[in-house]
């Protein structure tokens, strides 16, 4: 079952960015394919919302971006971790997992 | 794909760049999408549609994006502007680090500028600037007796206060007077006390608070009250050691008991006169027959508000106009004057600071102009790697802006080096100050004046480096890194300009030289100027007391002093021992002497009258021109006898001989009147050397009403310092309680008359040096710099045959030539502005003729020398090494 970033947790989005930049930089298209995959089609970042958050961790220099050429050989913007944006990233997948794993406890209880 | 080491930002954006990037940024990931969906068999219209649809609210996206990305970008110009910054500076700490000598002789030129600058101002600021220290200060003003043209004192009699005080343009009028000092007795000896009389409502009118007990009510000039004191925080301390008990106490000065009433804070300034005891008098008093003509008050007065002095003036020349109908004054005294008290407090000081004051900044102006010189030298010969820079792409405004960078941390490090040096002077500077100029308060160094300080730096190091900045930068790439550049004369435009900054700094320099040669000029003809009595170190005063407690009467004061006279004489190495009431030195006190014979056709004429016992004149070194001096004969009971100065004779008697001839004394007071006989003529005495001559009348002593103090005046053979302990023994002999007090040289007490002169001399004489210093300084390094660019020419010139004179003549002519349009230029502008300075000198004209003579000529010694060493240099020149070099 398909879900859109609306109706994700708040927050999510930008750590999934931040985790997909992880592998190497990427332009906001790519991000978007690669959670697809990932997630098999179970969770798809709106356009709309991948490029706010994009610009917004950008002022925040958690990422920082330039202009390249994509394999298309059209000119995109890529994106790439900063230092900050890599510690911010494993402090919120921290969080993250501890939340989860809190919410699957209560799921999960006999 | 780029490496992702770029910059975070690279270029600043602007907002179109912003909105087309996030454009093309959106529409990249529609356009992907859209042909993924084709693939997938849809077609375009509908697959774009689809994209479109799946990407969610598109408008609000591109809003969203457009306002974050402007907010980063404006962070990130901030950023990088830091980023530059850093870079320029530390890329100028690099350049700095390579040329030491260069970097020493740009900062101690400004630090010199702006520390003398700040050292003056802090002066400037305190006594010219600021506020006086009291409530409403600038309604407060000083009340003057109209002086009539025969001359006669400023000082007010109690009917004239008494009429003034009800004018409707005063809103209280106090008064003060008999300043003069006293003495307390504490363990380490008598302390002399500066003291003053005011009326009860002085501290009201000046609004001035105490810090402890109270201040002057009108009860304190009751019949029955205890005579009231208050005394100032300095006494406080240094005399009673700040004991807090001493409010309400009954103290001893000099035999007179006083009570404290309250204590002045310690930032209350006496307006105008030196006292750390105020007494209380009552003015009333003084309406008495008796006393009415006793003129001996000075007026203070606070302006009702809205009331211009003006006004004030008018209504005083209302009132005066009715003294004269009533007789009270003469029919030609003028209405009493009114000034403002910060006028009459700092009027007198104020053309002598601004003088200074601005040479001071004349002084900041060479020091830039100099400093601008070296930088114009140096950008020359940065041309090259200005050149390299240009040809690798950086923009020339950011060249500038680098090179401005540069200068401005010259500024910055050259304002600090100026405020410490500021700060390191201030003590010794405030010290002199204090002494000289009149006392407002600290003279500091604070917060506020470094920061402007540093501020004026920073702008001097822009403005000086703005011109070389530009020109450093107008580059032809291609000629200065070609062969041309190397060892090719200058382009001829910054080669005029370099002269120009050499020509004005000389002219400046002629300005400040000439200011101070004048006022050099000024003092040693003070110095010089004949008083009337002896400057010299071996003559003495000192005061002595005789107590009214222990001396009620006139006959056993007289013997006291009459028998400290005699121990004096004996001792060894004294010549002459005098007594007299008043010093000269202390200023006049007016008396009127007539010929009763003459009918009034002659005006009285106004002297200082003084008394003098036997001895005094040759003890005091004052001329006997005709008859005899004042004798130990000259007692209560014999005739009265009086010695007057030449001009009196003059004026009394032409040509005739005054020996024997009667006088009528008028003091004004109540021993008016009486006839005395001229038993002999003395020169003239000058109470300051800037003032003319007195008119003189000495009384006897021993026929004159003794006062409880009289100054001594011991001339000694031997060295006055040795002679000082054997004095205080006999003082100490004949009273065990009294003591000397003011004991100093007429040296020292003369040249204290002179120390505001001193003060703006050296101040001047050290700023002048400095910028002829400056001056020449500049005039070596534009030579030395010339020389060493026409070193092939030099070369080519020597292997052609020219003669060493002509290369010296070369080099010579370049150098000179700005140094006579700068002398020309600057003698000028100094007789100009010589006429700022004309209040400051005595005895010599502001377009004295050596001074204008003599300076340039001086002046032009300086820089022969200067030019002399790249002369020397220039003939040095192997003709085969400076082509070969090439």
């Amino acid at each position: 079952m398909a879900r859109g970033s609306s109706e994700l947790v708040p927050g999510t989005v930008d750590v999934l960015i931040l985790r997909t930049l992880a592998w190497g930089p990427m332009h906001g298209y790519g991000i978007k394919g690669h959670v697809s995959d990932r997630t098999g089609g179970t969770i798809t970042i709106e356009g709309a919302a991948l490029y706010q958050a994009l610009h917004r961790l950008e002022k925040r220099k958690l990422v920082r971006a330039w202009w390249g050429v994509s394999e298309a050989n059209r000119r995109a913007r890529f994106y790439d971790l900063t230092a900050a944006g890599k510690k911010y990233l494993e402090a919120r997948s921290g969080d993250m997992r501890e939340y989860v794993g809190a919410l699957l406890r209560v799921l999960d209880a006999k | 794909m780029n490496d992702g080491r770029r910059r975070y930002v690279d270029l600043p954006r602007s907002r179109a760049r912003i909105d087309a990037e996030i454009d093309e940024e959106l529409h990249f990931d529609i356009d992907m999408r859209t042909r993924e969906l084709m693939a997938k068999g849809l077609p375009e219209t509908l697959a774009r549609e689809q994209a479109l649809r799946e990407f969610g609210d598109i408008a609000a996206t591109r809003r969203y994006c457009a306002a974050t990305d402007a907010h980063t970008e404006r962070r990130g110009r901030v950023s990088q502007w830091i980023d530059e910054l850093s870079a320029d500076v530390g890329l100028a700490l690099r350049t700095m680090r390579r040329m030491p000598g260069f970097v020493v002789v740009v900062l101690l030129t400004l630090a010199v500028g702006i520390g003398a600058n700040a050292s003056i101002y802090s002066i400037v600021r305190r006594i010219l600037i600021d506020r006086l220290p009291y409530r409403d200060a600038s309604t407060l003003v000083r009340v003057y007796a109209g002086v009539p043209p025969t001359g006669g004192s400023e000082f007010l009699t109690a009917p004239e206060l008494r009429d003034l005080a009800i004018a409707p343009a005063f809103d209280g009028f106090a008064a003060f007077g008999m300043i003069g000092g006293t003495t307390y007795q504490t363990a380490d000896g008598p302390t002399p006390i500066p003291m003053a009389s005011v009326t009860p409502n002085f501290f009201a009118v000046l609004g001035a608070s105490p810090l402890a007990g109270r201040t002057f009510g009108a009860a304190d000039v009751a019949a029955d009250a205890p005579a009231a004191s208050i005394l100032s925080y300095d006494a406080w301390q240094r005399v009673f050691g700040g004991d807090p008990a001493i409010v309400g106490r009954t103290v001893s000065f000099t035999g007179e008991l006083r009570t404290i009433v309250g204590i002045m804070p310690r930032d209350f300034v006496s307006p105008g006169f030196a006292a750390d005891l105020w007494n209380v008098i009552d003015v009333a008093r003084f309406l008495e027959p008796s006393r009415v003509r006793y003129r001996g008050f000075r007026g203070i007065a606070r302006l009702r508000s809205g009331t211009s002095i003006e006004r004030a003036t008018s209504q005083a020349a209302t009132i005066a106009a009715r003294w004269r109908a009533e007789g009270l004054v003469r029919p030609t005294t003028p209405a009493p004057r009114i000034e403002s008290l910060r006028d009459a407090m700092v009027g007198d000081v104020r053309p002598g600071l601004l003088s200074v004051m601005s040479a001071a900044v004349l002084l900041l102006v060479i020091a830039c102009t100099n400093v601008a010189g070296l930088f114009l030298a140096r950008a020359t010969s940065r041309r090259r790697e200005m050149a390299v820079r240009i040809a690798l792409g950086a923009a020339r405004g950011r060249l500038i802006r680098q090179l401005l960078t540069e200068s401005a941390l010259y500024g910055v490090l050259g304002g600090l080096m100026g405020v410490s040096m500021a700060l390191a002077l201030n003590p010794p500077l405030a010290r002199v100050a204090n002494a000289v100029l009149p006392k407002l308060g600290d003279i500091q160094v604070d917060f506020r004046l470094m920061m402007t300080a540093l501020i004026v730096s920073l702008l001097c190091g822009l403005a000086f480096g703005v011109l070389p900045a530009f020109s450093a930068t107008r580059v032809d790439v291609k000629e200065a890194m070609g062969d041309a550049a190397r060892g090719a004369s200058s382009g001829s435009g910054r080669v005029r300009l370099r002269q120009l900054l050499v020509s004005s700094q000389i002219a400046l320099a002629v300005v400040l030289m000439v200011g101070a040669g004048l006022l050099l000029r000024s003092f040693s003809g003070l110095l010089n100027t004949p008083l009337g009595y002896s400057a010299e170190r071996n003559v003495l005063v000192f005061s002595l007391d005789a107590p009214v407690a222990s001396f009620p009467d006139t006959a056993s004061r007289a013997s006291f002093f009459s028998a400290a006279i005699s121990r004096m004489r004996a001792i060894p190495g004294v010549a002459a021992v005098g007594v007299t009431s008043i010093g000269p030195w202390n200023g006049p006190n007016g008396a009127k002497l007539s010929d009763p014979s003459n009918n009034s056709a002659v005006e009285p004429a106004p002297v200082a009258l003084v008394t003098a016992s036997d001895g005094y004149f040759s003890a005091i070194g004052t001329r006997l021109l005709r008859g005899r001096a004042i004798v130990e004969t000259d007692r209560v009971g014999a005739p009265l006898v009086i010695v007057l100065s030449e001009s009196v004779t003059r004026r009394l008697f032409g040509d005739a001989d005054p020996i024997g001839r009667r006088v009528v004394v008028d003091l004004g007071g109540n021993r008016g009147g009486q006839l005395h006989e001229v038993v002999g003529v003395v020169e003239d005495y000058r109470s300051r050397p800037t003032r003319d001559p007195s008119p003189a009348a000495y009384v006897s002593d021993w026929q004159a009403t003794n006062w409880a103090r009289a100054q001594f005046v011991v001339r000694t053979t031997a060295d006055p310092a040795t002679v000082v302990p054997a004095l205080r023994q006999a003082s100490r002999d004949i009273n065990p309680s009294g003591s000397m007090g003011y004991l100093r040289t007429m040296r020292d007490l003369t040249r204290g008359f002179l120390a505001p002169q001193q003060l703006a001399l050296e101040l001047f004489a050290t700023f002048a040096a400095l910028a002829l210093t400056l001056a020449g300084l500049g005039v070596y390094a534009v030579m030395s710099y010339a020389v060493a660019t026409r070193t092939r020419e030099f070369g080519i010139r020597a292997a052609l045959g020219a003669r060493r004179g002509r290369i010296i003549a070369l080099v010579f002519r370049q150098g000179l030539s700005a140094t006579v349009s700068g002398i020309a230029i600057g003698l000028s502008l100094a007789l100009a502005s010589a006429r700022l300075i004309a209040g400051l000198l005595f005895g010599v004209s502001s377009h004295d003729v050596s001074t204008f003579v003599l300076v340039p000529a001086g002046l032009f010694i300086v820089m022969v020398a200067a030019c002399a060493i790249p002369a020397r240099r220039a003939t040095r020149i192997d003709p085969v090494q400076a082509l070969r070099a090439e």
